[in-house]
């Protein structure tokens, strides 16, 4: 009992602080999502007023411009497509490649992965430009969801062999004893055991490629621009409308936001994955 | 077909991802290997031909490339020093149980999954010198403004400031992670002894956490070191190139400049830092950990 409160505290005075330091871990994270939350709803001339106000009466008409004119609903919808389209290819070809890296041993490929973890991907971009481009394939969502998919392979297929290491193999020898066949022992035993992974990875790859900027700045234009990349050209285009481009930065934060307080617990497994066994 | 998968489940899983993987990393790193020795080049119409190191011989004359590795190493290290520091104290401060403590690691998590586009919008926003919202309190409370990204002696620390402010929480979740998974038995000899917290701190805690937090410095390196989105959105490289990194000139030099050749180069060099500053940092992690 003693040694639970050296190391966690429990008593008044202790459940003080550590509200006390929460709120000050808190507030310099939350101001600035605060200031574009209440921006993004106020006219031009009232974001340029100081001290700022913030009892006004909110306006959408920034959210109807990006939205609407300069036609954002697109780009939401690509970026929707690619992220959902990619992150679920790069599950399935993680999940097996994991399972067969964690089963038979394959330290060697295990290592090569993290080497492609450590990779920048501009180390690449060249090559592959020139190839899409020869094939006429730049711009298309097949380009787009190939590339954010190498950008998410090697950080699922990691989680996913941390993961599969750690699972009992008896259960799958029991299967093998009976008779059944690998790939029937891998889809209905460990598969399904596998569902937080599958959240983890999932959830990790469509973030990175909700997120992502670079590849889709380089392979995509007109017909396939994300979010992120509608957002730089308003950047340049609108930059003295801060409320049209705090709008544009919500709507691509806020599906971020709400994945995290959802699935907070997959994010962080995912983010901290094998980083205790070194 | 289904005793042929049986036989050869390892290859018939691994696969797919291997071929993609090859084709998109291997073959690509390679090629870029083969072009960083032409003279590739959108803006010179004479053939491509091979010019062996030459493309090699020319950045290292190059003060330009000097600069920008000078630049990526100014931003990487202050960009770890904060947020080491500042993820350590934050997981030593959240290291302990009480309740809402979910929101709070939500509230941390939060500017690590945003966009940096996004992110980067934002600050651009907060940090306007002339009508942004944090010089007008500074100038307010303390009588101070600052010229933020758009100066070059202040550009760097600034992209620094909110790199610190996104990337933090890593470090936190690993730290919390790393102290979770602590052995007890040190702490209850300590207890015994009668040890102050600050020593438990300083002999037990931090030593025990060392692995844990070189293996977040070594993430947070490899992240930072090949950072372009928050870079490239918040100024571009500039002002008069003061912020240009490496990364950010091999992009330049190949998708503004069109000349390939010199860009592969310059990214060809870029890999082999990555790498070798990685292999170091894993070499200290694992000599950290067979001496405790």
């Amino acid at each position: 009992m003693k040694i639970k409160k050296l190391i966690r505290y429990s008593s008044v005075k202790d459940h003080f602080f550590s509200y006390l330091y929460s709120i000050i871990i808190a507030v310099p994270i939350l101001m600035p999502f605060f200031f574009t939350f209440i921006s993004s709803f106020k006219k031009t001339s009232q974001i340029y007023k100081f001290p700022p106000e913030f009892i006004f009466k909110p306006t959408l008409e920034n959210y109807e411009y990006v939205l609407k004119t300069a036609n954002l609903i697109k780009n939401l919808a690509n970026s929707a497509l690619i992220a959902v389209t990619s992150s679920l290819i790069t599950m399935t070809f993680a999940i097996l490649a994991a399972y067969a890296i964690s089963r038979y041993k394959m330290r060697k490929i295990s290592a090569g992965i993290l080497v492609a973890r450590i990779i920048p991907s501009t180390c690449f971009m060249i090559p592959l430009y020139f190839v899409f481009s020869r094939m006429g394939l730049l711009d298309t969502y097949t380009v787009m969801i190939i590339m954010h998919m190498m950008f998410s392979i090697p950080t699922t297929v990691y989680i996913c062999t941390n993961f599969i290491d750690d699972l009992p193999y008896e259960i799958e020898e029991a299967a093998f004893v009976d008779g059944a066949t690998k790939q029937h022992t891998f889809f209905k035993i460990v598969l399904p055991l596998c569902s937080p992974a599958l959240i983890t990875s999932s959830t990790l790859s469509f973030l990175g490629s909700w997120n992502n900027f670079q590849l889709s700045l380089i392979f995509g234009q007109a017909k396939t621009k994300t979010l992120p990349v509608a957002l730089y050209g308003f950047m340049s285009s609108d930059a003295v409308r801060w409320g049209r481009l705090l709008a544009a930065a919500m709507i691509i934060m806020v599906p971020a936001i709400l994945l995290t307080m959802v699935l907070q617990k997959y994010i962080i497994s995912g983010l901290s994955a094998g980083s205790i066994k070194g | 077909m289904k005793a042929f998968i049986d036989r050869h489940v390892k290859w018939v899983f691994s696969l797919p991802a291997f071929v993609f993987m090859a084709l998109m990393m291997v073959a690509p790193i390679f090629a870029t290997l083969a072009i960083s020795t032409t003279n590739w080049s959108m803006t010179v119409s004479s053939e491509v031909s091979f010019i062996g190191f030459q493309n090699y011989i020319d950045l290292l004359k190059n003060p330009d490339f000097w600069r920008s590795i000078l630049t990526t190493f100014h931003l990487v290290f202050l960009e770890l020093i904060g947020e080491i520091t500042l993820g350590v104290i934050i997981a030593l401060l959240l290291n302990r149980n009480f309740k809402g403590k979910t929101v709070v690691k939500i509230i941390v998590l939060l500017p690590f999954v945003c966009a940096p586009l996004a992110i980067a919008t934002v600050w651009n926003i907060l940090l306007e010198p002339s009508s942004g919202i944090i010089n007008y309190y500074l100038y307010k409370w303390i009588g101070v403004r600052s010229t933020w990204l758009a100066a070059e002696s202040t550009a760097i620390p600034s992209i620094a400031l909110i790199d610190v402010w996104q990337a933090t929480p890593l470090v936190v979740l690993i730290c919390l992670a790393g102290l979770a998974a602590m052995p007890s038995e040190p702490y209850e000899s300590a207890l015994v002894d009668g040890a102050s917290k600050f020593q438990v701190l300083r002999y037990i805690t931090l030593p025990l956490l060392a692995p844990t937090i070189l293996t977040a410095a070594l993430l947070r390196f490899i992240d930072a070191f090949k950072a372009f989105d928050l870079i490239f959105a918040l100024t571009g490289g500039g002002p008069n190139n003061a912020t240009q990194t490496i990364n950010m000139m091999g992009y330049k030099q190949a998708f503004q400049n069109f000349r390939f050749g010199q860009s592969s180069a310059i990214l060809v060099l870029l890999f082999l830092l990555v790498l070798s500053i990685s292999r170091l940092i894993i070499a200290v992690q694992r000599k950290v950990q067979t001496q405790r």
